[in-house]
């Protein structure tokens, strides 16, 4: 249970059943900290189930996972996900809030004093690029773009050490993306923080991720530094990848 | 979460239990049946009792004989003015004919006392348009075997009776069937020649005024109906001395004629209940109301019993709401049985709450109150389990706990579909309390009934006016809370979603 500085993620032997079938087993692996990495595979090979498993929206059906050191409580586990930043495909910002009420909602109720809310508040925007006039307005009044940089926001508020991703950018225009992927990565950068990716994008992937975790039907095929593994592609699908890219 | 809903349902209850307190004071309650004659009776005992100096309560209007004697019975009223006839077939349920010293030995067994006949005697009657009785020569009850074309139409309480229509069809062999209508609405019915032969009674005002003939009850049928006042029996006997006031002093043509005071010369029955006082020497305090201040006095209470009503049907059906709408197996039967009481008729309701609640405000409120649920319950179920899943997760994989994230996220989103329902509930509420009057519940419909009763068409239409006055700016206000609370992206987004609801 001692601390492990050096992975944010630790996988034994894991397995989730879901429906009537698994959908991986003996999933082992580490996930390495202060790093992004990216989970890729076919679709239906599990990797938002395996994001799941990291924040303790799932449990695993047999073997163990920890996270940050230490095993997801049973009791009170959203405190254990108040350490775990959080953000899903097209934004997911609550329409009823305000922009500033949806990044800082969850520090306030956590007790942040309020000058420490507004210092944060403004550091992440100004990281994220977001003009302080936008705390007042509501999620309908933003473009897509501005909205993905709130979910951002609001997932790193209270200062994670981990952030999951699940396929985040995947529902905006290709300039856009562009930016935010740029602007991510400056953040990740600047802040230091694990991050976990789910995408079905490959090129996002290798862009955004310093370390590569290829989904297969079963588990894991292929799992290492970006680099290692898309130099040797051992696993079938991670090739086909590889080589569409190449050809493009 | 758990101790929420339980703060809500105690503060329910909690209205429920202060309301149900109110029903009990120190005052004299009056009652009257639903018609002027027995009004005005219960004016007489009523200005009596505040002309020496007690405070009355007034239960007038309240429905047909079961309704009032059970209210006597259980200690809602205090007195009201009964027929002989009555109380032998409908409350007795005899067949042969009783003294009246028999009758008042009977009642005395259920803890009420008869006081001196008032000296009247009400019989039923049949009655037919003197135009018709003139073409067919008809004079007599069994002459009417010989038109079984004509159209009966008789009172509710006349049609189900023990000595009503279906005795007196067999009593004369009458080939005629009936239906039911409302006295008052009969008596024009009979002008308008849309209906042949209804049920009258013999001091009745209109004989004249309508040009009637009343049919010899050539057979017999019909037994004595005198008129006398019932009390309860542990009034003190001070009380029960003042209200045999006017003891054998009320002759058929008497009454007929302070009938025909009320109900053609449109005379307020407090009014034509004085000038009779004073001619036995009782001068009555009371001020008759003007229509200003009674439409006042009506419309807060009508407020008040739909205000109470939605309150405490607001705070259960969102507790329950709340508690079930994650589990479908339990919210789809809640919804179901909220669903089937709002398919009993309101005035079946209203009737189906005097066994358990007696009459007057509380069983009114109640009524009410079931009635509200549904409308809250299933927008509330609804609106809670189809917030977007997806934001949901994110609350969830935030860090939410599961009652922030109902307080935070599921709430707010649900507040447009919410408010929606109350809404809903509020209109229905206002509507449906105009029949409150029927069990001594007050409220606007007081003005309707009594209009209904006095043929007075400019009351009943006062009275329903300002229900629906009421009820539009209720929806009116509703809609600027709505707009204050609820940020107008939110609102339109569901208003999409809701407008069949609401239409």
């Amino acid at each position: 249970m001692a601390s492990d500085p050096i992975h944010c993620v630790e996988f034994e032997n894991a397995g989730k059943y879901l429906g009537e079938a698994w959908v991986f087993r003996g999933v082992d692996v580490n996930i390495p900290a202060a790093q992004v990495t990216a989970i890729i595979g076919a679709s239906g090979s599990g990797k938002t189930t395996l994001l799941r498993l990291i924040n303790g929206l799932y449990r695993p059906d047999e073997g163990d996972v920890r996270v940050l050191g230490e095993n997801i409580p049973n009791k009170s586990p959203h405190l254990f996900r108040r350490k775990i930043g959080y953000a899903v495909q097209g934004a997911g910002l609550f329409p009823h809030m305000t922009i500033e009420s949806n990044i800082t909602k969850l520090a306030k109720l956590g007790d942040w004093s309020s000058d420490r809310i507004r210092a944060r508040l403004d550091d992440l925007l100004d990281l994220t690029g977001l003009d302080a006039d936008m705390k007042g307005r509501y999620p309908h009044e933003l473009s897509g773009g501005q909205q993905h940089r709130v979910s951002l926001c609001r997932a790193l508020m209270l200062e994670p050490k981990l952030l999951l991703l699940d396929e985040p950018f995947s529902a905006i225009d290709a300039i856009t993306r562009n930016e935010i992927q740029d602007a991510f990565i400056e953040l990740q950068r600047k802040l230091a923080f694990s991050a976990v990716l789910v995408t079905h994008d490959y090129r996002e992937a290798t862009k955004l991720a310093h370390y590569l975790l290829v989904l297969g039907d079963h588990g894991i095929e292929q799992h290492g530094a970006l680099h290692d593994v898309i130099e040797r592609p051992t696993s079938l699908f991670l090739r086909e990848l590889v080589e569409t890219e190449a050809v493009a | 979460m758990k101790s929420l809903v339980l703060f809500l349902l105690a503060i329910a209850l909690a209205t429920i239990t202060v309301i149900a307190g109110c029903g009990k004071n120190e005052t004299y309650v009056i009652g009257s049946k639903q018609h002027t004659e027995s009004h005005i009776l219960g004016e007489l005992l009523a200005q009596t009792l505040e002309t020496a100096g007690y405070s009355v309560d007034r239960k007038f209007n309240l429905g047909g004989t079961k309704i009032v004697f059970n209210a006597l019975e259980q200690g809602d009223i205090h007195a009201y003015a009964e027929y002989s006839g009555t109380i032998q077939e409908v409350i007795l349920k005899e067949t042969r004919t009783l003294t009246l010293e028999e009758i008042s030995n009977a009642l005395a067994k259920l803890g009420i006392q008869t006081l001196e006949p008032l000296g009247f005697n009400n019989s039923y009657a049949m009655g037919v348009h003197e135009d018709l009785a003139a073409e067919t020569g008809l004079s007599k009850v069994s002459e009417l075997r010989d038109y079984p074309d004509l159209r009966f139409y008789f009172s509710h309480e006349f049609l189900e009776r023990e000595d009503g229509y279906p005795s007196m069809k067999a009593h004369y062999g009458l080939p005629q069937s009936a239906d039911g209508i409302e006295h008052a609405l009969a008596l024009r019915a009979i002008v308008a020649r849309e209906i042949d032969v209804t049920d009258l009674y013999t001091t009745d005002a209109e004989i004249d005024h309508f040009s009637l003939v009343v049919l010899d009850d050539d057979l017999e049928f019909f037994p004595k109906y005198l008129a006398l006042p019932i009390v309860r029996g542990d009034l003190p006997e001070e009380v029960k001395q003042l209200l045999n006031v006017a003891a054998h002093t009320l002759s058929d043509k008497t009454m007929a004629g302070l009938n025909y005071k009320v109900h053609i010369d449109e005379q307020p029955v407090g009014d034509v209940a004085k000038e009779f006082l004073a001619t036995l020497n009782v001068q009555s305090t009371h001020m008759t109301e003007t229509l200003f201040d009674k439409l006042i006095e009506r419309t807060v209470e009508h407020l008040y019993l739909a205000g109470i009503a939605l309150l405490a049907a607001t705070l259960v059906a969102l507790s329950i709401s709340i508690a079930v709408y994650s589990i479908s197996w339990l919210s789809k039967p809640i919804a179901y049985i909220a669903g089937l009481l709002q398919t009993i008729p309101s005035l079946a309701l209203l009737a189906l709450m005097v066994p358990l609640f007696g009459i007057g405000t509380l069983p009114a409120i109640v009524a009410l109150f079931l009635y509200s649920l549904l409308p809250i319950i299933r927008t509330t179920v609804t609106a809670l389990s189809t917030v977007d899943p997806v934001l949901l997760q994110v609350a969830e994989g935030l860090g939410y706990t599961r009652t922030q994230s109902l307080v935070h996220v599921k709430l707010p989103l649900s507040m447009p579909a919410i408010f929606a329902g109350i809404r809903i509930s509020a209109i229905i509420c206002i509507g449906t309390a105009t029949l409150a009057a029927f069990i001594g519940g007050g409220g606007l419909g007081d003005l309707i009934f009594q209009g209904l009763q006095l043929d007075d068409t400019r009351l009943i239409l006062i009275g329903a006016a300002s229900a629906a006055l009421m009820a539009i700016i209720v929806e009116l206000i509703f809609e600027g809370v709505e707009k204050l609370i609820i940020p107008g992206h939110i609102a339109a987004a569901n208003r999409i979603s809701n407008e069949p609801v609401v239409a």
